[in-house]
């Protein structure tokens, strides 16, 4: 079933095209990672998904319908979590409220705790801090707040901008160990991402996007076979 | 000077309500609300439409009144501009303003009114040696309680929780569910009960009232936040007892030849405690919390 099409979208600040004609589309229970340098448009057409930014044309279904110019909330009550690039962490609030803000995604009547604790499971690290202030965190520690908090509003597609962006490498491993277990409880993800390497072996589906340009690269088991490949990305000969 | 150190918590617990009520719509959306003066100026006309009614019955009724208009002003002129640039938003509020008391005016006439609240309070206590009015201890314990209560609202009901979320990263709030709509209102809703307070005791304190009386609390306000901090409730609270503290000092101790330049001694004081603390005295570059 698909969860998620874009098409033809465009989206623009002032006279620059950040994000030019992009057509896409998430099956429920894909994992499909978006790869190319910084200002390509990666994390533009993931806002335009979220309702951060306008698109200046195109449009964006979700479950068939065109939420293209629905409010953020909206998209967030129907099943999109968002984890922005700085993750979004809210450094006033502690770590156990910015968990229970995602409840209001939720429909009413959900047990939010009872959400909250089954996120926590993924991070237990986080478990025995939730009365801390979030601003004490390390940069991992953010990054597992924000996924958690992204968890508790039980979304059908999780959207990751630069998951990895400023990460140490044994912090890497444990998040994308994390997200490959995400993945692997059959979770729907679309993810931005720096580290090729890192989302090659992570989903399931790749696309490049160069100047604004989306396009369709090989499927990422062939590309963990192209020689060529694993001698630029993953240091192997 | 106990003395005039209770004048000072009296005149300062006036000018936080007014200040938290402006600066708590500054935090979330950015905007400085000069049509707060016009909601202090409805609460004072309001006291005047329901005066032959019991005092408690006709305070709920210009807490509700007061409420009611910081709603409608977001709901027909603000939500419009939301996002809108800080420029934008400031010349709203102004034009705001302008056709609240220009509507004001319409209906009620340019003259002043008097009114007589809260009179029974006009009498004054033995309080450790010092002379205290009972209005200057009405104003301190209800702002004492509305503080406590609006921290203990931020901090303790979702709604609260998702104003201070919105307050450090409205587009983030948004993101994750959090009803831009709702939060909103809320601060406008807030930001209304507490002029109101402000409108009854203003008016128990001076007990006269015309269309145009919002412009000098609003500005005393605006005054108290940018001294205190912008975007934090509690520096704009802390900036209104210091400005208080700065008025009633001079008041006491300048030479009577120069009291008429205690005003302009005043603002002197706050420009030279701004060239050290450019961001108020509890300001930091870039806060904004509640």
């Amino acid at each position: 079933m698909t969860l998620l099409e874009v098409s033809d979208l465009y989206v623009s600040y002032g006279p620059i095209d950040a994000v030019k004609g992009v057509s896409l589309s998430v099956e429920r229970g894909d994992v499909v990672a978006i790869v190319g340098p910084n200002g390509a448009g990666k994390s533009s057409i993931l806002q335009a998904i979220q309702g951060l930014v306008r698109s200046r044309s195109g449009s964006v279904r979700w479950r068939g319908a065109d939420i293209t110019d629905w409010a953020p909330e909206r998209r967030a009550r129907a099943g999109i979590a968002f984890v922005p690039e700085s993750r979004g962490v809210f450094r006033t609030l502690s770590i156990g409220e910015n968990l229970r803000l995602a409840g209001c995604a939720l429909a009413a009547g959900v047990d939010v705790s009872e959400r909250v604790q089954l996120a926590l499971r993924h991070f237990p690290a986080l478990a025995d801090r939730v009365s801390e202030r979030a601003a004490v965190l390390s940069g991992g520690e953010r990054q597992q707040l924000a996924i958690g908090r992204a968890l508790v509003a039980a979304p059908e597609l999780l959207i990751l901008d630069e998951p990895s962006l400023g990460l140490a490498p044994v912090v890497l491993d444990e998040l994308f160990a994390n997200l490959a277990a995400l993945r692997d409880e059959g979770r729907t993800i679309l993810l931005v991402e720096q580290n090729v390497a890192r989302a090659v072996k992570l989903a399931n589906h790749l696309f490049s996007l160069r100047g604004g340009v989306i396009e369709r690269v090989d499927e990422p088991d062939e590309l963990l076979r192209n020689p060529s490949f694993r001698a630029k990305h993953l240091g192997m000969g | 000077m106990a003395q005039n150190l209770v004048n000072a918590l009296s005149i300062g617990s006036l000018n936080a309500l007014i200040a938290i009520g402006i600066a708590l719509l500054f935090s979330i959306m950015g905007l400085i609300n000069f049509a707060h003066g016009e909601l202090i100026m409805i609460g004072g006309y309001a006291l005047l439409w329901f005066a032959a009614l019991p005092f408690a019955v006709t305070a709920v009724l210009v807490v509700a009144v007061v409420i009611g208009c910081a709603l409608a002003m977001e709901r027909v002129a603000f939500r419009s501009v939301r996002g809108a640039s800080g420029e934008t938003l400031l010349m709203t509020s102004f034009a705001l303003s302008l056709f609240v008391q220009g509507g004001v005016l319409l209906f009620e006439g340019p003259n002043p009114q008097s009114a007589d609240v809260l009179g029974s309070l006009g009498a004054s206590v033995e309080v450790a040696g010092l002379s205290v009015g009972k209005l200057d201890l009405a104003i301190v314990g209800v702002t004492a309680v509305l503080l406590l209560g609006l921290a203990w609202f931020l901090r303790a009901t979702p709604l609260g929780v998702q104003m201070r979320a919105a307050a450090e990263d409205f587009r983030m709030a948004r993101a994750l569910g959090v009803r831009a709509n709702l939060v909103v209102a809320g601060a406008f809703g807030v930001s209304g009960a507490f002029a109101a307070i402000a409108a009854i005791f203003l008016i128990a304190r001076t007990g006269t009232l015309t269309p145009a009386m919002g412009l000098g609390p609003v500005l005393t306000g605006f005054v108290a936040i940018v001294l205190g901090g912008l975007g934090r409730l509690w520096a704009a609270a802390l900036g209104a007892f210091v400005l208080a503290l700065l008025s009633v000092m001079l008041q006491a101790y300048l030479p009577s030849g120069m009291a008429a330049y205690r005003d302009a001694l005043v603002y002197l004081g706050i420009a030279v405690i701004l060239m050290f603390r450019p961001h108020g005295i509890a300001g930091r570059p870039g806060a904004v919390r509640v």
